[in-house]
């Protein structure tokens, strides 16, 4: 087994890697970093986030609107303080990536364009035409190639996290191309992993984001945090879950229902005039419009596609000239996947999954309960997204936070003298669990496993949930982990760009995650956010659930659920109000 | 750091051929294959050899002519030389020498005549 | 539901591990009308044969990795779909001119390579100090480099250039047209340090303006145009620095 030896290992290589990697090389160039990803990083799935990024800079927003509509959006389930440091930085990221080149759109002046997003009272959304993740990725990959201590080890994929004296000081890999393993060691890991969306069948997702970091750190202990907090996004082609950004409605498209009606209307987020403006109908925010479609659809007031119930999203009043400038890449997109010009007819929608605001617990910093372990982006919980979170916040929070764990992470290795630890015995273990895998001759196909955990995941804890679900979600996914060990049978044992395999270790992962989310959903008896039951738990119950759900690892069996408080500085919990004047001035300031 | 390619001096010579081409050669056929055969705008000896001979003894048209020639030379050779690359014979030194030698020769003919026709005119 | 019908996927495979050359194996897989050819690949590999290798991600035309040739052209899988070519079979390969690691995955290393050659970041002048705000740059100088921006790296244009085909040297359609990205970019000023590459043989002057590489672009960056525009670019700068002031690039 080869050896490398670095002093920071970070591992995937999207948005949230590539940041950390740029802030730890420029915090200390003596510091040797290796990236780790199982795809080249422009691959990453940073790279098919459309809508932009939030940062202040109109002249009408503020930092405290900035706070309280996250706050809000998150309903009461955000860290204040980190929240509160998250605001302070994002507009400095967003300037940063600027000075990198990044191709913000621009107003006729030159200065930098924002739009509306969802849950916004100002205009706060920078963009980069609607492929504003692909411009980020490309310019944060471009610009990491100027660093020389940053060493990329494209299409490696990790499996295990090694941890000797309750301290990671490795990470067990595989190079994809040869099969062969390599032992990574450290002082400190950057976990960078993104989400873990693929737990469900009808998802935004690309293929990688199976949630493989949440489960290396999960496996070794770390709590996994909010997982019942799983965003749907109210516009996702039917059928392949291909995203159409909110940005299409922060330019003014709306939602109709088969009838031809603005239903959003009837669901809070009323009334219809004056139109448009922020936080009210098609800009409310995502739990709740992905929930006003699914009553929209139990009273069976949507349309029938061959993918199942949708609504249409009407941009066609914006015209063709606003449509090829601000969402291009929509219309190529629903021309090439839904046969549908929206320049002449509506795009049909539905609610997908699109994010996983939960994950490994971590602090302002990304740095988890365990030591020398950081976390950052999707895969982390660090605690400004609550539960639901707004859109346009995550692609300012991998900069944000990439930045801060990859020079959290820079000092605490500069600041370990002790020599690494051998982890030769230990990196063998994990190595042979691995490889025993080619070996099962009994069991079941991958796509078998998967497509029942998609089955129990979207029939038990989907958009609206209720205990005798959750609970059946619960047993057959204990029972699934079950023949998931008894094996997964292989057609593939070749250890060369073995991607059954891969996808087989991928998946003992994911189900992990989803058990961790079904079991936080269960042990929430209220609703909140995107968490929404319909079982006599149907509204917030702050006197005992204003907490964190906390799932923790228990070998073979299902997690075990704690809860935690939230750090609530300013903001104590009030209604949620859309649509209707939320009075948006008066509430950042109030206790 | 890599060598600097030579090839400006060739693709430049190419380029102003071939743009040459583009803008003479249509001019050319307006008046030799239209134009004066119908008689229009051009009187019935405008092709003659006396008033052509005339022309051409001019300074600036003969040697005017030899340069254009000349560009078309090594356009003709440069695409030739790519032409064969893309067919899988690859330019070895060789093969740029008899291809750019010939545009040379060519050249260096037409300069000659010109000066002929200019001198003795 | 839309009817399903069957269409013959044929693809290249080659084990290294195993195979001494390619082969190739034919599978029949149900369709409906929007399946792609990448659905049809997945199809294959849960159900029939997961021995079958290929790369994919975002499945929406955006990450650039399950480029592959399909009837011989350079295409995205998962934008192209299996009802244009019904009733014929289809035929997937790896894309052209790359090694092959395994069946349909090609070896993108020498493509990262060039990638990092070109500089491919923003150099700004040594006196341009925007401090903590956001730089000007009007829409129109935007669209001067905007275009080239929206390359992700596919490697279409390298599999339908006949001139990487022939010499794996030449820097290639992407990234020359990356490097333009930059130079034409009013916030930057690396140019000269991009020179080198654009004056080198396997520069601009690898080219030979065939084409192909801005025909098959699913993003319509045009390289051909870019890497024309720097043939310009290095005449201009082969003649004239006999006229600079000696000291000066």
């Amino acid at each position: 087994m080869d050896v490398i030896e670095s002093d920071l290992v970070i591992i995937g290589g999207g948005g949230a890697g590539l940041r950390a990697a740029i802030a730890a090389a420029e915090s200390d160039p003596g510091l040797s970093i290796s990236l780790v990803s199982k795809v080249v990083p422009m691959r990453s799935h940073t790279v098919a986030a459309e809508g932009g990024a939030a940062g202040v800079i109109h002249p009408d927003d503020t930092l405290d609107k900035h706070f309280d509509d996250t706050v809000s959006g998150g309903d009461w389930l955000c860290e204040q303080d980190v929240v509160e440091y998250f605001i302070g930085q994002c507009t400095r990221e967003l300037t940063q990536l600027e000075h990198w080149g990044c191709p913000w759109s621009r107003q006729e002046d030159g200065g930098i364009n924002v739009r509306y997003f969802g849950g916004m009272k100002s205009p706060r959304t920078w963009f980069a035409a609607d492929k504003t993740g692909f411009h980020i990725l490309h310019t944060l990959f471009q610009t990491s190639l100027k660093y020389p201590s940053i060493r990329r080890f494209d299409e490696f994929f990790c499996t295990d996290l090694l941890v000797e004296g309750d301290r990671v000081q490795g990470v067990l890999a595989f190079n994809i191309a040869t099969g062969e393993s390599v032992l990574l060691r450290c002082k400190a890991v950057v976990l960078a992993t993104g989400g873990a969306s693929r737990v469900f069948g009808q998802n935004t997702n690309a293929g990688i984001v199976t949630g493989e970091g949440m489960g290396m750190a999960y496996s070794q202990g770390v709590p996994l945090r909010d997982m019942e907090f799983v965003q749907w996004h109210p516009t996702a082609l039917p059928g392949s879950g291909i995203l159409i950004t909110e940005g299409a409605r922060g330019e003014g498209g709306i939602l109709l229902n088969k009838d031809g009606y603005r239903y959003l209307q009837d669901y809070g987020m009323g009334p219809l005039d004056p139109w448009p403006r922020p936080r009210a109908m098609e800009l409310g925010p995502r739990d709740r419009v992905s929930q006003a479609f699914w009553h929209e659809d139990q009273a069976g007031r949507t349309v029938e596609t061959t993918n199942g119930s949708a609504v249409h999203l009407d941009l066609r009043h914006l015209g063709e000239k606003k449509i090829m400038e601000r969402l291009p890449m929509i219309r190529e997109l629903a021309c090439t996947f839904a046969a549908t010009d929206p320049v002449h007819s509506p795009i049909p929608v539905r609610p997908a999954v699109h994010y996983t605001m939960g994950g490994v617990q971590c602090d302002v910093n990304g740095a988890t309960p365990l030591q020398g372990l950081f976390a950052v982006g999707e895969c982390a919980s660090v605690g400004i997204h609550g539960a639901n979170r707004l859109g346009s916040n995550s692609l300012a929070e991998l900069l944000v936070f990439g930045r801060a764990a990859g020079e959290s992470a820079a000092r605490l290795a500069r600041e370990i003298t002790a020599a690494p630890a051998d982890l030769n015995a230990q990196a063998h273990e994990a190595e042979a669990r691995r490889l025993n895998m080619l070996n099962a001759d009994e069991g079941e196909r991958v796509a078998v496993i998967r497509s029942e955990m998609h089955d129990i995941m979207e029939s038990g804890v989907g958009i609206v949930r209720d205990a005798e679900r959750m609970s059946q979600a619960c047993e057959r996914l204990s029972a699934l982990r079950d023949r998931y060990r008894r094996g997964v049978k292989l057609d593939d044992r070749g250890r060369c760009f073995n991607t059954e395999w891969l996808t087989a270790i991928e998946l003992g992962h994911t189900l992990q995650v989803a058990e961790a989310m079904a079991h936080s959903a269960l042990a929430r008896k209220e609703s909140r956010g995107a968490h929404l039951r319909q079982d006599g738990f149907d509204t917030r119950d702050d006197e005992a659930f204003l907490c964190h759900s906390l799932a923790h690892h228990e070998g073979n069996g299902p997690p075990r659920i704690s809860h935690a408080p939230v750090t609530i500085t300013r903001s104590s919990p009030r209604e949620r109000i859309y649509g209707r004047d939320s009075q948006p001035d008066q509430t950042a300031r109030e206790e | 750091m890599k060598p600097r390619s030579h090839e400006p001096i060739f693709w430049s010579l190419f380029g102003g051929g071939g743009m040459l081409a583009a803008l003479v050669g249509p001019i050319l056929v307006l008046i030799v294959g239209l134009l004066v055969p119908m008689g229009m705008g051009f009187g019935p000896d405008a092709m003659g050899y006396e008033q052509m001979r005339a022309l051409l003894g001019h300074p600036l048209v003969g040697f005017g002519l030899a340069i254009l020639i000349a560009l078309f030379f090594f356009h003709a050779a440069h695409r030739i030389l790519h032409t064969l690359h893309d067919l899988g014979v690859h330019a070895t030194p060789r093969l740029k020498q008899i291809c750019y030698g010939s545009a040379v020769g060519g050249s260096a003919l037409a300069v000659l005549v010109a000066l002929v026709l200019v001198v003795r005119a | 539901m839309t009817q399903t019908r069957t269409i013959i996927i044929e693809c290249l495979r080659f084990h290294p591990e195993t195979d001494e050359a390619p082969y190739y194996q034919s599978y029949e897989v149900p369709f409906t009308a929007e399946m792609s050819v990448l659905e049809g690949l997945q199809y294959i590999k849960d159900h029939l044969d997961g021995t079958l290798t290929f790369r994919w991600s975002c499945r929406m035309a955006i990450c650039g990795s399950c480029g592959c040739m399909v009837n011989n052209e350079p295409v995205l899988s998962c934008q192209t779909f299996l009802r244009d070519y019904h009733p014929s079979r289809i035929r997937v390969e790896p894309l052209a001119h790359f090694p092959i690691l395994r069946d349909l995955t090609i070896d993108q290393t020498d493509f990262l390579a060039k990638l990092e050659s070109v500089h491919p970041y923003l150099i700004p002048s040594a006196d341009d100090d925007p401090g903590d705000q956001p730089r000007n740059q009007t829409p129109d100088q935007i669209q001067d480099y905007l275009g080239y921006a929206q390359c992700i790296n596919c490697l279409l244009c390298y599999a339908a250039c006949p001139q990487y085909g022939l010499n794996e040297a030449f820097t290639g359609p992407a990234a020359l047209a990356l490097l333009h990205r930059y130079n034409a970019d009013s916030r930057d000023a690396g140019k000269a340090q991009r020179m080198d590459v654009i004056n080198a043989e396997e520069g601009v002057w690898g080219c030979t303006l065939v084409g192909e590489c801005s025909e098959v672009c699913p993003k319509h960056v045009d390289p051909a145009r870019a890497i024309n525009q720097n043939k310009i670019v290095s005449t201009q700068d082969y003649f004239l620095r006999f006229l600079k002031p000696r000291g000066r690039r």
